[in-house]
């Protein structure tokens, strides 16, 4: 009895990391599947490397007139460009290292201009960034970018459009052991308005797309992961978040000091590699609409701390360690939100004139005599604990313990303030945006299909080698 | 037996006299960047030139991502007594008790929150900063008590912008970014 314990123990390790292996295989077959430049520069490099110490590219681009398009010859080239006028660069194939120092790799200065294709590797540390764009309606485009500070930088540029780029950091600032303070931004914009970014992907650098004092930018459908904050957001009006997704970030989206912005049906999975991780945090947020978006499996889903005058609906709040944080805010509608199979559904406090309307809480258990769908008693979030753990955090270890229940059923004088949501859902509410609620998952059943094939391998390989021991 | 017994009072009473005197030291603690966030704004905490804390005299460490987040705290928490106070040298990142430190500010001057103000050792390096950069007000921590706090220029442009342009003309706008710096102020509280 004893012996066939230990085995079904090994035998389900053992399953874990075949499953493990299989997935870090997709995973590689995936980013090598995104990254076709990785291999194909340095075949091109070697099948003309009679172009490295030719003409410069510089001097071609120096050549060329106003409004001309230039095509590069790919190779892989030890120097730095600056694109100084109205030129559209077509540059496949083409490597550029810069050329050693802090200094930016290629530098977009003159309005219009348009790069695309190129791969530019910054291996020098520092503040310069692989790419800085200082002209107005200038445009990248699949550009593929290893830099160890900087990938792309915007100062002061107008109407400028990031497209299909892939920024990521040096082989030796990736992974958990690298310090925060030698990351840098991957795409990072700052006094820069009205600019497009949309379809990049970002992994491991320290904000995914950072936008400070920025106004009127769109983030669209980009991918970012394993950086610090997704998309950091400061001190930015009308910023356009729509459809992008990110996993293993400490933080999805940051919004910071934001007014008038939109975040709709954004994808923000596992952010919890930190303890301090959200699905989504805004602070000192206005005049903001938060739809759409799904945020499940991270520490925390909804963060939300000083903010007036915001509407979040419809949103998928799933499996968090804890659902939504609500603090000292005013003035916003939560509506039609759905909140499941969170460990703590809700954490309020010094939060008053909300609105909390139709939302669906799991945990909740309601009453609907009329039969309307509509619970008709309130759902109410106590502060008792958020107070107790903020003033000391250690006390979460007496999270759900029964002196806690206890104490928090004492200290109800103050009832009415508390957050509420006064019209609950008996049923969640069917979401509005499709893009949320449709998303098939393509690998949980591939998933669940290999891990049983793999169980049962394993299971058929012990029986056959150990064979069942007669007692 | 008299004796010992006032030996014994005496002794109790220097010890307790010298425990009474010893002045509690509250000594800066290091950042962990996997851990620590700012008490304010919830920021993860580089640990770089930019990073302040406070210990209460209750022995409560607050650390922050930005001096002027901990103004805020300040000004949120004016009942809570301080018992050490700390900001870094820019240029090596040590730990400096806030009243000793020279302070340099720009609006111009990135900082994770933007309040421009950069933290120095000594006046020298301070102000060696300020020749390098061609700009900077030098400052002292008593300097900060009065300090206006904004956040820096292109957020103060946007307010104005939002605030004022329907009833104030170009030539208005050193008045108008007055009136949105107060805005700023009361915005925040």
């Amino acid at each position: 009895m004893h012996r066939g314990g230990s085995f079904l123990a090994i035998q389900f390790n053992h399953d874990c990391r075949l499953g493990r292996l299989v997935r870090r295989a997709a995973v590689l077959a995936v980013c090598t599947a995104c990254l076709p430049g990785a291999s194909g520069h340095a075949d091109s490099a070697a099948a003309s490397p009679t172009e490295i110490g030719a003409a410069s590219l510089q001097n071609r681009l120096d050549a060329a007139k106003p409004g001309e398009a230039v095509t590069l010859p790919p190779g892989q080239y030890a120097e730095a460009i600056v694109i100084s006028k109205r030129l559209i660069v077509q540059a496949e194939g083409v490597t550029l290292t810069g050329s050693g120092g802090d200094a930016p790799v290629v530098k977009l200065a003159a309005e219009g201009a348009e790069l695309h294709g190129m791969a530019v590797e910054k291996d020098a540390a520092g503040e310069a960034p692989a790419v800085l764009i200082s002209a107005d309606r200038v445009v990248v485009d699949g550009l593929r970018i290893k830099s160890r500070s900087y990938g792309i930088q915007l100062r002061k540029s107008n109407g400028s459009t990031i497209r299909g780029s892939v920024v990521a950091p040096t082989d030796d600032l990736k992974g958990k052991s690298a310090r925060q303070t030698d990351k840098r931004n991957g795409i990072d914009l700052f006094q820069s308005n009205g600019n497009l970014i949309q379809e990049n992907r970002v992994t491991g650098m320290f904000d995914g797309i950072y936008m400070e004092s920025s106004h009127d930018n769109a983030v669209l459908s980009n991918e970012i992961d394993h950086s610090r904050y997704g998309i950091h957001c400061m001190y930015t009006n009308g910023t356009i978040m729509r459809r992008n997704s990110g996993e293993f970030n400490v933080t999805g989206i940051m919004a910071m000091i934001v007014k008038g912005a939109e975040v709709t049906d954004n994808v923000f999975t596992r952010q919890k590699g930190s303890v301090n991780s959200q699905g989504m945090l805004f602070f000192d947020v206005q005049n903001t609409r938060v739809a759409g978006n799904e945020l499940t499996g991270n520490r925390v889903g909804l963060y939300i701390e000083m903010s007036r005058n915001n509407v979040w609906e419809h949103n998928d709040v799933s499996y968090n360690f804890v659902g939504i944080q609500l603090l000292d805010s005013q003035s916003n509608r939560l509506e039609n939100n759905r909140f499941v199979s969170n460990v703590i559904e809700t954490q309020a406090d010094g939060s008053k004139d909300n609105e909390l309307l139709h939302n669906y809480w799991d945990a909740f258990q309601g009453l609907d005599p009329s039969g309307d769908g509509i619970s008709d008693i309130p759902y109410v979030m106590n502060p008792f604990f958020q107070r107790l753990t903020k003033g000391i955090p250690a006390y979460q270890i007496f999270f759900q313990s029964p002196g806690m229940r206890f104490l928090e059923s004492l200290f109800t004088a103050d009832a009415k303030q508390w957050t509420q949501d006064r019209e609950p859902r008996m049923e969640p509410a069917l979401s509005s945006s499709a893009s949320t609620d449709s998303r098939p998952n393509p690998w949980s059943a591939a998933e669940t299909g290999i891990a049983g094939a793999a169980l049962l391998v394993a299971a058929l390989t012990i029986i056959t080698l150990m064979g069942v021991k007669k007692s | 037996m008299k004796k010992i017994t006032l030996v014994l009072f005496v002794s109790l009473f220097t010890i307790l006299l010298a425990a009474g005197c010893g002045k509690q030291t509250y000594e800066p603690v290091p950042i962990d960047e996997t851990v620590d966030k700012c008490a304010i704004c919830n920021m993860q905490i580089k640990d770089d030139a930019f990073a302040t804390q406070l210990t209460t005299t209750e022995g409560k460490t607050f650390k922050f991502d930005d001096i002027g987040c901990m103004n805020e705290w300040k000004e949120k928490n004016a009942e809570a007594k301080i018992g050490g106070e700390y900001v870094r040298d820019y240029n090596d990142k040590e730990w400096i008790p806030y009243d000793q430190a020279a302070y340099v500010y720009d609006a111009d001057f990135k900082s994770p929150m933007a309040y421009g103000i950069y933290s120095f050792k000594d006046k020298a390096s301070a102000e060696a900063f300020t020749k390098e950069q061609g700009k900077g007000r030098l400052m002292t921590a008593a300097d900060l008590a009065s300090h206006e706090w904004t956040q820096n220029k292109a957020q103060m442009g946007m307010d104005m912008g939002e605030g004022h342009s329907h009833d104030e003309g170009g030539e208005m706008d050193m008045g108008a970014n007055a009136g949105a710096t107060a805005n700023m102020g009361s915005d925040s509280h």
